[in-house]
């Protein structure tokens, strides 16, 4: 009987347990948008009744995706009423709804809040959640197939032949590693490139997911007031990105400093004619490529812009006077305040002795050989041209360290235009700050790298010098400071015809770079144009490819005088085994260079050097045939691999040491010995002495 | 005269077996699902009670339809017939409604509801063959 009884309440109990589930079969879908709700009521002290959705999801039987779909159409009536007692009644009301792409009927309950007080909806929300099948990012065209959007409706079977692939939205919907069926949401069942179900291996992944609410994020309700925004900011106060506060930085730094000294990235400070004192500024590029702002100059900040200016279009623009064609523009009215605490407090004006005037000088293209002249822009009417204007303006300012400003001079590069309209040419701007106690400025060598090298910089070569004294031969490294005499590779002009113009090799960057060399058809010029273009300044003098005798610096810093730091370039020359028959020999087309480093040092300030140079020389594809006055195109091919050979470091250590410890074989003798029967063994003894010494201890 | 029917007994015996397996499976795949999902936890405490009642449930009724089919007493097989329809829910619960189904408790809840539904089918059988040898 007790069986019974006991049988009978346990199904009592199974069975409350199984009916209070069915109700709250979607708890999630509940939860997420309560919270919502609670949000509401929280901030806002009118009360906000909030009531949704059932889904089907938690008893649907449906098949796997479908029971993914949640459709809650959510109702928010915000009633104002003064705290006044609310009843709800819950009003069930189903409705069945057809899902627009006809997957599956799932009915919804709506739970209608009413009120005893003023019902008055004020929010309704939009149909919040999209089912993953609705989400389509791919089809951005409306009423027009979009190529390979293989969810967009308005793609025929017919368009879809056209495909190539399938635009995936994988990426837009998480995926649980541990579901069974892995489906991708999106494609229709009426598509041929449709639906398609990864079955996972194993027993334990997810047949059917009752919980997909927890790949939805919970919808959020719009906000209203103020006071909702300034609790939701304050939430996220840290995600928030913040400018900053600008009414305060623009003034600040606009006024000149007194009594204090130029420090680095301290604005320059200039006075004009009209003796006002204003930060010196230089033309640059913000908007678009023409000069249409001005930039200041920063103390010991060196800065290079260029930008775009229009051609003269007559002759009265050429000649007038201050345009930005004149030099004199670039110097007449600056009058630099070589350090802010010279200049009188009360007054604030620049006299001739306490400020600085600009010296104009004339250079050529690299600015040097200049020459202390001032040049006027001219029309030139027989040619059409417009000559002497500014192309290139170098400031160098010469500085004592906080001393300030002790020179400044200003150098121009000038050309000739001829005067069209809407055309434009490149006007280009430099600052360069330099030691008044450094004269030599030209042959200033600038390193790689203290003492590895630095990622970008140029790698530094040179060639070795063998000189026989007295019958010996001494070997020497001639290192030029210039690095566009270093390694180079041509680069391509406007037109893809190689120009003068070369790069540097610089350090762990991996270039690659084509252009067209027109050769003459004349075996030895085009041998030595295309070796040129190969080896640059390298080819010259040189008779054989393979004994150029170059060297590349092992460091960053490199020592002239120790010839273990440079590492000799080794040349290999590749020949063209489908060279005609009279084609010319050895016209170069294609190098490649290896340049192994590797890593030395510490791991936490690593340095690299490099260890071995590799140059791959390959022949031309193209024969060049000897015929006179002719002229064939090759193209000069060169790239650039770094590769790194750092080995790890040591991480094997000393195997410990082994202890021998033995105990001596009659060790345990005392014990073990029945030698003396008749006294009782020694160890009975022993212990019984311990024992006795413990117990007296304890006492 | 005799008239327990012998597959009936077959048939609980082994599902005597066949439950223990399938109880101590759940309960570790439980384990196994808290452990490697996000769950919620009012959903934990409801699914381990499911399982544990359903473990009460069919203790019950195997033990009331051997004890009935082997006594040839109607009583007890009346008793575990009725037991079958929450135990049937509570297996239908772990397939279908519960937050994750696993590919193995699908697999293991079939076998089990098979194995319910030709009990309660013999059962029936049993207690006409009951009545039509035994007078009560």
């Amino acid at each position: 009987m007790k069986v019974y009884i006991l049988t009978l309440f346990v199904c009592y109990i199974d069975f409350i347990v199984c009916s209070t589930n069915f109700n709250e079969s979607e708890p999630t879908v509940l939860n997420s948008f309560n919270e919502t709700g609670v949000d509401n009521s929280t901030e806002d002290e009118s009360q906000t009744c909030v009531n949704i959705t059932c889904s089907t999801s938690g008893l649907n039987d449906s098949d796997y995706h479908s029971s993914t779909l949640v459709a809650p159409e959510t109702t928010i009536a915000s009633i104002e009423s003064d705290k006044s007692e609310i009843t709800t009644k819950s009003v069930k009301n189903e409705k069945e709804n057809e899902l627009s792409n006809g997957l599956s009927n799932s009915t919804i309950t709506t739970t209608e809040a009413t009120t005893t007080t003023t019902a008055a909806p004020v929010t309704e929300l939009p149909s919040s959640s999209y089912y993953p099948d609705q989400v389509c990012s791919c089809d951005m065209k409306v009423d027009e197939c979009d190529i390979n959007c293989c969810c967009d409706s308005d793609c025929s079977a017919l368009d879809k032949k056209v495909f190539s692939h399938c635009l995936s939205d994988k990426d837009n919907f998480p995926e649980d590693p541990n579901h069974c069926f892995k489906t991708n949401f999106i494609y229709r069942n009426n598509t041929p490139i449709t639906i398609f179900k990864h079955h996972a291996k194993g027993l334990f992944c997810i047949a059917k997911d009752n919980l997909p609410e927890r790949y939805q994020y919970t919808d959020l309700s719009p906000i209203h007031t103020t006071k909702q925004f300034h609790k939701l900011l304050k939430r996220r106060r840290k995600k928030v990105f913040s400018w900053p506060s600008n009414f305060k930085s623009i003034n600040k730094s606009d006024a000149f400093p007194l009594n204090s000294n130029y420090k680095f990235g301290s604005k320059i400070w200039m006075s004009d004619n009209s003796s006002n004192l204003r930060p010196f500024s230089l033309q640059t590029s913000t908007r678009s490529l023409l000069c249409d702002s001005e930039t200041d100059m920063l103390f010991l900040h060196d800065w290079k812009s260029g930008c775009l200016r229009n051609i003269p279009s007559e002759f009265s623009d050429c000649e007038s006077n201050f345009s930005f064609l004149d030099m004199t523009s670039f110097y007449d009215n600056i009058i630099l305040v070589p350090n802010p605490s010279v200049l009188n407090a009360s007054q604030l004006e620049c006299s001739d002795d306490l400020c600085l005037k600009v010296d104009p000088m004339i250079c050529n293209e690299e600015m040097k050989q200049c020459v202390s002249e001032i040049r006027k822009p001219k029309y030139d009417v027989d040619s059409n041209t417009c000559m002497n204007v500014v192309e290139k303006v170098l400031y160098v300012i010469y500085h004592n360290g906080t001393q300030g400003i002790i020179l400044a001079e200003v150098n121009f590069h000038l050309i000739n235009v001829s005067v069209s309209s809407e055309k434009l040419f490149r006007q280009t701007f430099e600052m360069n700050f330099r030691w008044i106690a450094i004269n030599d400025t030209i042959s200033l060598f600038k390193r790689s790298g203290k003492p590895g090298y630095l990622e970008g910089k140029p790698v530094i070569s040179a060639q070795k010098i063998t000189e026989t004294v007295d019958g010996r031969e001494e070997h020497s490294i001639s290192l030029n400071n210039n690095p566009q005499n270093w390694l180079t590779i041509p680069t391509a002009g406007y037109n893809g015809e190689c120009t003068g113009n070369r790069l540097n090799v610089n350090f762990r960057q991996n270039m690659h770079s084509e252009c067209k060399l027109i050769v003459p058809c004349d075996c030895a010029a085009a041998k030595n144009k295309s070796w040129y273009a190969i080896l640059g300044m390298y080819a010259e003098n040189v008779t054989n490819i393979h004994k150029i005798n170059l060297h590349v610096s092992s460091y960053g810093d490199p020592n002239v005088t120790n010839l273990n730091t440079w590492v000799p370039v080794v040349v290999e020359t590749q020949s063209n085994p489908n060279r005609h028959k009279l084609g010319c020999q050895n016209v170069y087309s294609a190098i490649s260079f290896r340049i192994v480093f590797s890593k030395f040092g510490t791991f936490k300030r690593p340095q690299s050097k490099i260890i071995g140079v590799f140059i791959n020389i390959f022949e031309s594809d193209r024969s060049i045939i000897e015929v006179k006055n002719q002229t064939d195109v090759i193209k000069i091919i060169s790239s650039i691999s770094f590769v790194d050979a750092s080995k790890p470091a040591i991480t094997r250590f000393a195997d410990p040491p082994v202890y021998e410890i033995k105990l001596p074989t009659d060790f345990f003798y005392p014990f073990l010995s029945s030698g003396h029967r008749l006294c009782p063994p020694i160890s009975v003894i022993l212990v019984l002495f311990t024992l006795f010494i413990c117990e007296t201890l304890l006492m | 005269m005799t008239s327990s029917s012998l597959m009936f007994e077959v048939l609980m015996y082994l599902n005597s077996y066949y439950f223990g397996a399938f109880a101590v499976c759940e309960l570790l795949m439980t384990v196994f699902k808290m452990i490697n999902l996000p769950y919620p936890n009012r959903n934990i405490v409801l699914e381990l009670m499911v399982i544990i009642l359903l473990c009460c449930i069919e203790y019950a009724r195997i033990f009331l339809g051997r004890k009935g089919n082997l006594t040839q007493k109607v009583g007890p097989i009346v008793m575990s017939l009725f037991l079958t329809v929450p135990s049937f829910l509570s297996v239908v619960y772990l397939l279908l409604w519960q937050t994750y189904v696993l590919r193995l408790e699908v697999i293991l809840c079939y076998i089990e509801l098979v194995m319910e539904c030709l009990e309660s089918v013999l059962g029936v059988v049993c207690i006409g063959s009951f009545y039509k040898y035994n007078d009560f």
